[in-house]
């Protein structure tokens, strides 16, 4: 005979037959038996391992079981490791550009046709009037401009409260060197004397306002005041006409 | 008998307690939980979520949003979040307290939404990559949802909030693509999440 | 001596007359709707999968409002959870207790009117989702007009098992009985509970994923599982004649999963805007969940002990020794991946739903299926013959999960990486998991084939040939020893 006969069984089993004649049965009617094996003893050691680790889990992570306590690490201190080196502005330029830039500019600085002007070899930002470039970036632009001579007429937003000064530099920084472009970068400093410069300004610019500024470049070191005489002046505005479909405002 | 019901008494405190420490108890604390408001500036953070996107969200829940999108920021200790600026700070509990509906979510099969109203501000851009995904990722996995708008001939001047589409996109000359009003309500529920007012047990970690 | 025989001599089986006949009808109506909505579910399943490769092909049905992911795919976790996995559950719960009561009271209008009623709620449940009404909330995406209908049926079938249980004959109790009864109380209150706080009542801001994801610990945890496990420590002991191992284990188990269960939902969002002591006690919870299942696992091992060369030829023990093996390691995994070190990576990536489709397509489906292929030639007088086409069907449902969780799993890391990178671009993360993408769509086209060999092997038995009860035979199906396998 087989080996589990050798488990014992206790009777437990029912052997009552009740209900009525000439029906069909359709259910057994067992109650399975149970032993009394014992708790496996490395059971018994994970039971009480768990319990003990889940004490001193729970005490430690658990920011004294308060509500309004979010952030399960014990504060001892600032969490850094000490100094690093400097990340290199065009790694992290490309990686804030992959945020958001992108999807108007597109990861290949080549825009879209007719709806968002590319920043490959554009004239904007390679022009020496890098302070211009900065003021857009900072107030947004909007309505009809051109670029590479293909004609514009969009909103950009605002990014000066999204981003801060090292972060919009490194952006301007990668862009500029980015696809073939070739520009000098841009420098921290020279985004926060913009941001300084412009702070009372609401508004997004407009192509005509924008030139206005005098040009500076304001990325050289000490940003001296050079005229940007030599290189031909960003295309020409078309007639400001009541042109359709007016973009969004803001 | 007597076994039996130390077995019931059992199982209704131990799962009472679970009911009573994640349902209710948040129920009653988070109830409790007042906006901010700034000593300086009299602001009051969270600010309240303007006319239409309060009916965005159901559209949101309507189509599934959930499924691939979520709503929190987490703490740049426990995550990169922050780093990807999907938002400047970690959210907390008091963000939502005047959310309709708090879709957390639990996929990032697309990106974190809590503040694609501060990356983006322009409807427009909304309504476009509803109507086609593709035309700003052409890899996506995010479905289309061409019936949130509707085409309609132009009549004499184009809508306001007509779409800008070419190439196959384009409607038929003199045609033009518009949202629905479920499109607008869901777009201005979009446009309306945005963190970016301060909350004292959520600084802005340090760079 | 053949197989059969062995195993009749095994089983300690005593047919008796009782009153059990009218319960044919509502086992049979559970069994019938649950694999209904098993087949509905994987079709929509298989659907969304593709959709995940290719949203755009005209195969997936691009641009029609009611076939579009964040539709589909909520649906289909739905009824794979409250059509199929409950109403076999609840299915073989009524068969279990009504064995177990001798009662001769046995109401059986009262799970009758429940599954009509259920399968109401799910109708209208599917109609009202994909029509554009769903709620938003990740397993509670019914609207109200379709959960009252499966919590009133719940609760129909809670006051009946209770009434069933205080009117019982055999004054002791076995294991099966206080999980199967503490999981209908469970999912009555869970179920009302979640869903009055959050669709009645309307809670709004930070509680409202508190209290969801509390119920989805307890939805998984304190009505699937005790379910699953009460069947299984009913079933098993039977089909190999030998008691359950250990009342200790068992009770370790009991009182380790009611204790814990309710705790872990929350393990879904570590890092959310909720209290960190919420997620850490979730943590803890999750992790100590190992301990009953462990004790579960072990029973069964160790009951299984001696008679493990019955798994082969006994494919309904097959299923459910596997199920429930599957279930000692998706709670050691659920664990391992809870840990907020790893948490942190694989949060919101593709294998958190792997994760669940552990225990469900594991743990859950393979029992419940053992559960059908034990109790339904039973109930229709037959005996299975088609041995081959259930054969098949165990090895697709391994091959389906195996393929599924694996590909997830890798999807999930990869992704889990390029998230937490943030030089990462989203859309490159998306590139990195493509293949992975397709081998999901591959698993849910083994899913589909196995749920089709599944429901065509229920619906053989209406053809096998009879079987007498007073007969040696096994009516579950066995592979008979003299016929060929090749």
């Amino acid at each position: 005979m087989s080996s589990h006969e050798e488990h014992a069984r206790t009777p437990e089993f029912s052997e009552t037959a009740t209900g009525r004649e000439g029906e069909t049965a359709i259910t057994d009617s067992v109650i399975p038996a149970v032993g009394d094996g014992p708790i496996p003893r490395w059971l018994v050691a994970l039971i009480f391992v768990g319990l003990f680790w889940s004490g001193a889990y729970l005490f430690s992570y658990s920011g004294g079981f308060s509500s309004d306590v979010f952030d399960y690490l014990p504060k001892f201190g600032p969490l850094s490791s000490g100094p690093q080196a400097a990340p290199d502005p065009k790694v992290i330029g490309k990686a804030l550009f992959s945020a958001n830039c992108i999807t108007c500019h597109q990861a290949t600085g080549l825009g879209q046709p007719g709806q968002y002007p590319p920043l490959v070899g554009s004239e904007f930002v390679l022009s020496d009037a890098s302070n211009r470039l900065i003021a857009i970036v900072l107030k947004g632009l909007q309505g009809p401009v051109t670029v590479k001579g293909q004609s514009f007429n969009n909103a950009m937003q605002p990014w000066e409260g999204q981003y801060t000064d090292a972060q919009l530099a490194a952006i301007l920084t990668y862009v500029r060197s980015d696809w073939g472009n070739s520009a000098p970068p841009i420098p921290a400093e020279a985004v926060k004397q913009m941001r300084e410069e412009l702070k009372d300004r609401k508004d997004q610019w407009t192509y005509a306002e924008l030139m206005k500024i005098p040009a500076k470049d304001i990325a050289k070191a000490g940003g001296s005041e050079q005229q940007a005489a030599n290189k031909p002046a960003p295309g020409a505005s078309p007639a400001p006409s009541a042109s359709p479909g007016a973009p969004q405002q803001k | 008998m007597n076994r039996l019901s130390k077995i019931i008494g059992g199982v209704f405190v131990l799962f009472g307690l679970s009911w009573w420490g994640l349902a209710v108890y948040p129920y009653l604390s988070f109830a409790a939980l007042k906006e901010n408001v700034d000593p300086n500036t009299k602001e009051v953070a969270p600010p309240g979520v303007p006319g239409a996107a309060q009916q965005g969200y159901r559209v949101y829940a309507a189509n599934g949003c959930v499924s691939c999108h979520t709503q929190f920021v987490r703490d740049k200790s426990e995550g990169g979040d922050i780093d990807r600026q999907w938002g400047k700070r970690r959210t907390v509990a008091r963000d939502y307290i005047k959310d309709g509906h708090v879709f957390l979510g639990v996929s990032r099969f697309g990106p974190d939404l809590t503040n694609v109203g501060a990356r983006q501000k322009d409807p427009q851009w909304f309504y476009r990559y509803l109507y086609d995904p593709r035309l700003f990722d052409s890899e996506t996995t995010m479905p289309s949802y061409r019936w949130l708008f509707r085409e309609q001939v132009i009549a004499g001047q184009p809508a306001q909030n007509a779409l800008k589409l070419e190439g196959a996109d384009a409607p038929r000359s003199g045609y033009e693509v518009v949202p629905t009003a479920e499109a607008e309500s869901l777009v201005a529920y979009l446009l309306s999440l945005k963190r970016d007012y301060a909350l004292p047990e959520a600084p802005e970690p340090k760079e | 001596m053949s197989v059969s025989n062995q195993l009749a001599d095994a089983r300690s089986e005593r047919i008796v007359t009782g009153n059990g006949s009218v319960l044919r009808a509502p086992i049979l109506l559970f069994f019938f709707s649950g694999l209904f909505w098993l087949l509905v579910a994987a079709a929509l399943w298989l659907l969304s999968c593709f959709q995940v490769v290719d949203p755009f092909s005209p195969l997936v049905f691009p641009d029609i409002p009611w076939l579009t992911y964040g539709r589909v795919y909520p649906v289909a976790m739905d009824l794979l959870v409250y059509g199929w996995a409950s109403m076999i559950g609840v299915g073989a719960a009524i068969w279990i207790l009504n064995s177990m009561s001798e009662n001769p009271f046995a109401g059986g209008y009262l799970p009758l009117l429940a599954g009509i009623i259920w399968n109401l709620g799910l109708v209208s449940g599917v109609w009202g989702v994909l029509g554009g009404g769903s709620t938003g909330m990740e397993w509670l995406e019914f609207p109200l007009y379709a959960a009252f209908p499966i919590w009133l049926a719940e609760i129909i079938m809670a006051v009946w098992a209770i009434a069933l249980f205080i009117g019982r004959r055999k004054k002791s109790g076995y294991i099966s009985q206080a999980f199967l009864l503490t999981a209908f109380v469970a999912f009555a209150w869970a179920y009302g509970s979640a869903n009055g706080f959050l669709q009645i009542v309307n809670v709004t801001g930070p509680a409202q994923p508190a209290i969801q994801w509390w119920y989805f610990g307890c939805l998984i945890s304190l009505w699937l599982t005790p379910l699953g496990i009460g069947i299984v420590y009913h079933f098993v002991p039977l089909l190999v004649g030998r008691p359950l191992y250990s009342a200790k284990l068992a009770s370790i188990s009991f009182w380790g999963i009611i204790a814990f269960g309710g705790w872990t939902g929350i393990t879904q969002i570590i890092g959310a805007p909720v209290p960190a002591w919420v997620q850490t006690a979730g943590i803890v919870a999750k992790v100590l969940l190992v301990i009953p299942a462990l004790a579960f696992a072990t029973n069964l091992h160790l009951t299984m002990k001696g008679s493990f060369d019955l798994i082969k030829p006994n494919l309904a023990l097959r299923f459910l020794v596997t199920g429930g093996m599957v279930f000692g390691l998706a709670s050691i995994w659920d664990a391992l991946t809870t840990f907020r070190s790893v948490s942190r990576l694989l949060e919101f990536t593709w294998a958190v739903p792997g994760r669940t489709y552990l225990t469900l397509l594991g743990f859950v489906t393979l029992v419940a299926f053992g559960a059908i292929y034990y109790i339904l030639p039973r109930l229709a007088g037959r005996a299975w013959k088609y041995t081959k086409l259930i054969q098949l069907h165990f090895w697709f449902s391994i091959v389906a999960l195996g393929t599924l969780v694996f590909n997830l799993t890798i999807a999930g890391v990869l992704q889990g990486f390029g998230l937490m990178d943030p030089k990462v671009p989203f859309a490159a993360i998306l590139d990195l998991i493509k293949p992975f993408l397709l081998g999901y769509a591959l698993a849910g086209i083994f899913i589909g084939v196995s749920v089709l060999l599944g429901v065509g092997s229920f619906l053989t038995v209406f053809v096998n040939p009879e079987w007498v009860p007073e007969s040696n035979e096994a009516p579950e199906p066995v592979i008979n020893e003299e016929v060929s396998l090749a």
